[in-house]
């Protein structure tokens, strides 16, 4: 027997399973009955040939599989087995695929067998943006044809950040700075094909906000999660003093990313100024912050929206006091947990956006917590150490469980051979599934542990050992 | 908790701001961290200092001798590097001898030389020089380290030395375990 890893991505269609082209497909096979110790495992990919007057399927052995082995397919002499979506989108006209698994033990053979039928992405459809020419305050409508599908969601091109999610093919959003600003409408069906649509390119320059306590709360009392994630954006970019000028400002002075040299503009103003001027906008984040209602996670996007929300709330380490925080950890930690519980619902792609995001979140907040401490960060008005301290070590003890479960969360998605790595200005993060024998040999290492099993082995690069 | 990168307690300037860290691990099915050994040889690995560093330019002297106290808690590498129009001896000793020990004989207008971790550990004091330099020259001096924190949350350098490669842009590691 045999069934899909992630089961939502596999659904019964009676003979053919619904499969997606735009993602992996992995399988797994198990004995009914117990199996024998001495077995042997292949998997056999092939291709359908329908003839719809005899109501027959052929099927044709796909006979590269060796060729493209631990490039394409993953597993294919285990009881697991991973096919990347390069098979479909290398052969788009081919609609049926059978996937076989052959046992072979004590001269015997026994063989099971999956049937798939390609669920073709969303097509037939269009979306546009209005106005063109816009400020960071105006709002913009979104309107697709009805493309008779789950969700719509509005992502940046270059950044690839999420900026809306609905279900409705009409929606209004406000945008970042950009000229141009590339824009495409994620169209996602019920069984999570996806298709990518791109919008004309649209101008949005920035509009003079007055951050006050005031206009956090307005700006925080509409209900809509899209609303209040394109709001902490506005806030955020504003607290974060950025500005398309390229040039980081001396607010923003803090432990400097992994990526991408950092412009400090020289003799803007005097320490103390800028001892001030951080404090100031530690305050004016607290405030913020503790407005921000909570939310609850509808689909997989608003899992993206609200972690990518907190990515850019804790941005900024050096203007995080003790309360934001905690306030902060405390939403990463939720979200950590609703990411266990949708686990089974998402497709690869989705896993590896939030959790970047999530160690993002992790990342801002542990060095911020940490910095001080360390004489790395700007120490803050609000300042006690015993209280620091405190709060650190309470954090840092969570670290290990984050880590666990962010990467258990890629692990489920990485066959033998598989790999996958991210890279954020705050934390570099490498996985990859290998049997133990392979990598001690590559790291001229030695264990006395059994060394044919898998084993994930995880290379994390930071700024901070915190990380 | 000590702070990462040592601040302002040495004479080698130290800029907090510079540190990053690696972490490898091997985990189990179960996400476990299994612990293994390196075998006869050490692991190397290079971890780049943070891009920001501005590099101080080269001294200009005519000085002799120079001091520098190695007041560290953690074991710390020192390199040299010497632009000179001559040849000259370059020498080093530590603390309180009264000859100079180690001697180098330079006759090429760059010259760079290090002292790793382990040869400057246990010292407070380093003496170099350029002997029979009566011209001038330009030098610049910095440190490097490799260290690892304990399960007591102190960093800690044994089994950690400072490696050939290490530049201004990068230190090079060797590490006889992974903890």
């Amino acid at each position: 027997m045999y069934r899909c890893v992630i089961k939502s991505l596999c659904s019964p269609n009676v003979e053919f399973q619904k499969v997606n082209p735009t993602t992996q497909v992995a399988l797994f096979s198990y004995c009914v009955n117990e199996c024998p110790k001495e077995k042997k495992f292949i998997w056999n990919i092939y291709f359908g040939q329908i003839d719809s007057a005899q109501n027959f399927t052929k099927w044709i052995l796909f006979d590269q599989t060796t060729n493209f082995e631990n490039i394409w397919f993953f597993g294919r002499n285990t009881t697991n087995f991973t096919s990347t979506n390069d098979l479909f989108d290398h052969f788009r006209n081919e609609t049926h695929w059978k996937f076989e698994v052959i046992y072979q033990f004590e001269g015997m053979n026994s063989s099971s067998a999956l049937n798939f039928e390609i669920n073709p992405p969303p097509s037939n459809g269009s979306c546009e943006i209005y106005p063109r020419n816009g400020t960071t305050k105006t709002l913009f409508s979104v309107t697709c044809s009805d493309w008779k599908v789950k969700e719509y969601s509005l992502f940046t091109t270059t950044t690839k950040q999420i900026i809306a999610f609905s279900p409705i093919p009409s929606f209004e959003v406000r945008l970042p700075i950009g000229n141009p600003l590339d824009l495409f409408v994620e169209i996602r069906d019920y069984l999570n094909a996806i298709t990518e649509f791109h919008l004309l390119p649209v101008t949005v320059v920035k509009e003079e906000i007055n951050l006050s306590k005031e206009l956090f709360s307005d700006l925080l009392s509409n209900e809509n999660q899209n609303t209040i994630g394109q709001m902490i954006r506005l806030i955020t970019d504003e607290l974060n003093q950025i500005d398309i000028s390229n040039e980081i400002p001396l607010t923003s002075i803090f432990i400097s990313p992994l990526t991408n040299q950092v412009n400090i503009r020289n003799n803007q103003s005097t320490r103390s100024e800028f001892v001030k001027e951080i404090n100031r906008l530690a305050d004016l984040r607290e405030s913020f912050i503790k407005l921000i209602p909570e939310m609850t996670i509808v689909s997989v996007n608003s899992l993206k929206l609200q972690s990518l929300s907190l990515v850019q709330l804790t941005d900024t380490t050096n203007q995080l006091t003790r309360t934001t925080l905690q306030i902060v950890s405390q939403k990463c930690f939720q979200l950590t947990e609703e990411l266990e519980f949708w686990l089974e619902k998402m497709t690869f792609e989705d896993v590896q956006m939030i959790v970047t995001q999530l160690l993002q979140c992790f990342s801002n907040v542990l060095t911020a917590v940490n910095g001080p401490l360390q004489k790395r960060i700007e120490i803050l008005d609000e300042w006690v150490f015993d209280f620091q301290k405190e709060l650190a070590d309470s954090l840092n003890e969570k670290r290990n469980q984050i880590i666990f479960i962010l990467t258990s969360s890629l692990n489920l998605h990485l066959n033998l051979g598989q790999n996958y790595s991210i890279e954020t200005p705050q934390v570099f993060l490498s996985l990859e599934t290998i049997s133990l024998q392979s990598l001690l040999n590559r790291m001229n290492l030695s264990s006395n542990l059994n060394q044919n099993q898998i084993v994930s082995f995880r290379v994390r690069f930071s700024l901070f050992l915190f990380f | 908790m000590e702070p990462l990168a040592v601040y302002g307690r040495s004479l080698i300037e130290s800029n907090t701001n510079l540190s990053r860290s690696l972490s490898i691990s091997i985990l189990d099915q179960n996400r476990n961290e299994i612990p293994f050994e390196t075998n006869s040889n050490s692991i190397e690995f290079f971890i780049p200092r943070d891009p920001n560093l501005r590099i101080p330019p080269m001294i200009l002297t005519n000085e002799t001798f120079h001091s520098l106290n190695l007041t560290t808690d953690l074991p710390i590498s020192i390199h040299f590097e010497i632009k000179a129009n001559f040849s000259y001896r370059f020498v080093y000793k530590f603390d309180k001898q009264s000859t100079f020990t180690n001697s180098i004989e330079v006759n090429q207008s760059y010259f760079t030389f290090m002292l790793d971790n382990q040869q400057t550990v246990g010292h407070r004091l380093l003496i170099f020089g350029l002997e029979e330099a009566n011209q001038e020259y330009e030098y610049r001096v910095y440190s490097s380290g490799c260290y690892y924190l304990n399960k007591e949350n102190e960093w800690k350098g044994d089994g950690l030395r400072v490696g050939p490669k290490t530049n201004l842009s990068h230190s090079h590691c060797f590490s006889t375990h992974l903890t």
